[in-house]
């Protein structure tokens, strides 16, 4: 598989770095010699200084034998016409980054396919669909969604009502009578553990549980949380990413509160939005937060562009008794940090491009894929083919690859929580959770 | 719950005639059933909210609304001006129509933010400029209400 990435700014360095992970040949072009420096000293992959359009350079970049083009510089014109190149080189998977609206909806050149790109992401509306998922599960810090839904991952802050402490595992797993969900990864402190039954949680471990859609109040109830329904959200900052998300919630039925500090911003906002109410002030703030009452909000969203500020505003509003807050925040630097003084989760459109991206990118066998933010593990979801020696095999007797774990099988309409008696079938479309480290090694095992 | 249960014939007044923000704030307390001395807290308290940023949300509208403790539950005003009033509201433009909203500091019920989510909704429907602007009597307010709750 080979595939070009036209811009190295922070997304297309981190796609960079997934996919040659994947053990990918990855091309990456940058008008920007530094950037390209970047990418050639921290990555294994080509790094090539010139324009995503000139065909010159994407010639040297071996475009007729490249499976995939992702175009990710931050200018959407020439992300557009880096594919249209690509779609000349009958390059099959062309994706671009695309953050103008004109670009959607009523656009002339909607669908994206008459454009010659078969995938557009949206930096901002990735980023708020995001957003929506982590405030419909209030407990959870990351959702992600497999078979279309049916299966889903969360990660989970273990809360004080825990109530499953010191028992290992798989006596848990007899605490509840369906079982019809799988601890995948425990996250404790800098270290990435991948579970076998004997280990144990600890409160403040971050969990990440995949199950069926159903079992979502069984997997919260493991954590120590209840499900809510959400009603009240304020969102701090009045960005392209808290318009598209406050357009999601009102379509929910929710009204959202929207804080922006700059007047002719509001009045802009106040235009578009239908039914949130847009007010103008400082969402870092003590007392206009209190006065608005952000003690009793279901969820708190600081999407300023600064990240200083949403992380103070959001510690603010935790403090102060909102239930979940979530902070925008590019720096990868601080997103660790967040996490460590209370920010229950971050978000930023950089990273839910990615993970857009990387949903797309995938190849036949290799359904779909996500990265958990600060968190070394890889997701995969794979489709199993008929003559790999693993099948047919009870699961308890294959030597699986150290540091994986096979999380869901989509057998037809059937969905399981595998056991160790449970066995692979050809055809089976499974989610594998791997150590980073080991995704080549797993990837190799299974596909 | 909905507007129309929250607003009756006293806490609407559609001729203020007054002058300037406080003035308003003032005429808007003054529709609440409370004595002096919590008169003057809770415009204290407006007025310390509306320096933080202005409750005037455009359209001719504005929604003063703090927590305080002169209130024991939930308390709404609605009031028109018929020739506007500067409220350095966020289009620059006056306003005419003016909801308040005063909560105490802890709300079992947590009304609050519906009830202002709820008078946004309100200020956003279509038309509804005109009609507010062509009410004659506080019961055809009431109905305005009525009808907008789904």
């Amino acid at each position: 598989m080979r595939t070009i990435i036209i811009g190295a700014g922070d997304v297309g360095f981190h796609l960079a770095d997934r996919l040659s992970q994947q053990g990918e040949e990855i091309v990456v072009i940058d008008l920007d010699q530094e950037k390209v420096d970047k990418v050639a000293d921290h990555l294994d992959v080509l790094a090539l200084q010139g324009s995503g359009v000139d065909y010159r350079i994407l010639n040297k970049a071996g475009i007729a034998r490249s499976d995939t083009l992702v175009a990710v510089s931050d200018n959407d014109e020439v992300n557009i016409l880096a594919c249209q190149l690509a779609d000349r080189y009958d390059v099959a998977m062309k994706i671009a980054r695309v953050g103008a609206n004109y670009y959607y909806d009523h656009s002339p050149f909607a669908p994206s396919s008459s454009l010659g790109i078969d995938v557009m992401v949206n930096p901002e509306e990735a980023c708020a669909v995001e957003v929506q998922k982590l405030l419909n599960f209030a407990a959870a810090t990351v959702v992600v969604e497999f078979a279309d839904g049916e299966v889903i991952l969360m990660g989970m802050r273990v809360g004080e009502r825990f109530l499953y402490r010191d028992m290992p595992l798989k006596r848990i797993a007899g605490e509840f009578e369906r079982r019809n969900f799988l601890v995948t990864a425990i996250n404790r402190g800098e270290q990435t553990i991948i579970p076998g039954g004997e280990d144990v949680i600890l409160e403040g471990d971050l969990l990440y549980v995949i199950g069926k859609s159903e079992a979502i109040d069984d997997i919260l109830r493991l954590a120590g949380y209840e499900n809510r329904i959400l009603q009240r959200v304020m969102l701090a900052g009045g960005t392209k990413v808290s318009v598209r998300l406050a357009h999601l919630l009102e379509a929910g039925g929710a009204t959202p509160i929207i804080f922006e500090a700059d007047r002719t911003r509001c009045a802009a906002l106040a235009e578009e939005l239908e039914a949130s109410l847009v007010l103008n002030g400082d969402a870092t703030d003590l007392d206009l937060l209190q006065s608005e009452g952000v003690d009793g909000v279901d969820g708190f969203v600081a999407l300023t562009e600064d990240d200083e500020n949403n992380i103070i505003s959001s510690l603010v509003a935790k403090n102060m008794g909102a239930t979940k807050v979530i902070a925008q925040i590019k720096r990868l630097e601080y997103i660790s940090l967040a996490n460590r003084i209370g920010i229950d989760a971050t978000v930023s459109p950089h990273l839910s491009t990615v993970n857009a991206i990387l949903a797309a990118t995938h190849s036949e066998r290799l359904l779909a894929l996500a990265t958990l933010r600060g968190l070394s593990v890889q997701i995969m979801e794979v489709s199993i083919r008929d003559n790999l020696p693993i099948v047919n095999k009870p699961l308890k007797d294959l030597k699986f690859p150290p540091g994986c774990i096979l999380g869901s099988i989509v057998r037809g309409s059937q969905i399981l929580i595998p056991h160790g008696d449970d066995h692979l079938e050809p055809g089976d479309k499974v989610v594998i959770f791997t150590l980073a480290k080991q995704a080549g090694k797993v990837s190799k095992f299974f596909l | 719950m909905e507007l129309k249960e929250l607003f009756n014939e006293f806490n609407v007044e559609l001729n203020l005639d007054v002058d300037g923000k406080d003035g308003v704030l003032l005429a808007l307390i003054g529709l609440l059933k409370l004595d002096d001395k919590a008169k003057e807290m809770l415009l204290k308290m407006l007025k310390k909210r509306e320096n933080l940023g202005s409750t005037g949300i455009g359209k001719g509208f504005a929604i003063p609304h703090c927590r305080s403790l002169v209130v024991d539950k939930l308390n709404v005003a609605f009031a028109r001006h018929p020739n506007g009033v500067d409220f350095n509201s966020i289009d620059g433009k006056p306003a005419y129509f003016f909801f308040l909203i005063v909560a105490p500091p802890v709300e079992i019920s947590n009304y609050y933010l519906p009830v202002l989510g709820k008078v946004a909704q309100f200020c956003k429907m279509p038309d509804i400029v005109s009609k507010l602007r062509s009410l004659k009597t506080v019961d055809n307010f009431l109905e305005l209400l009525d009808k907008a709750s789904p």
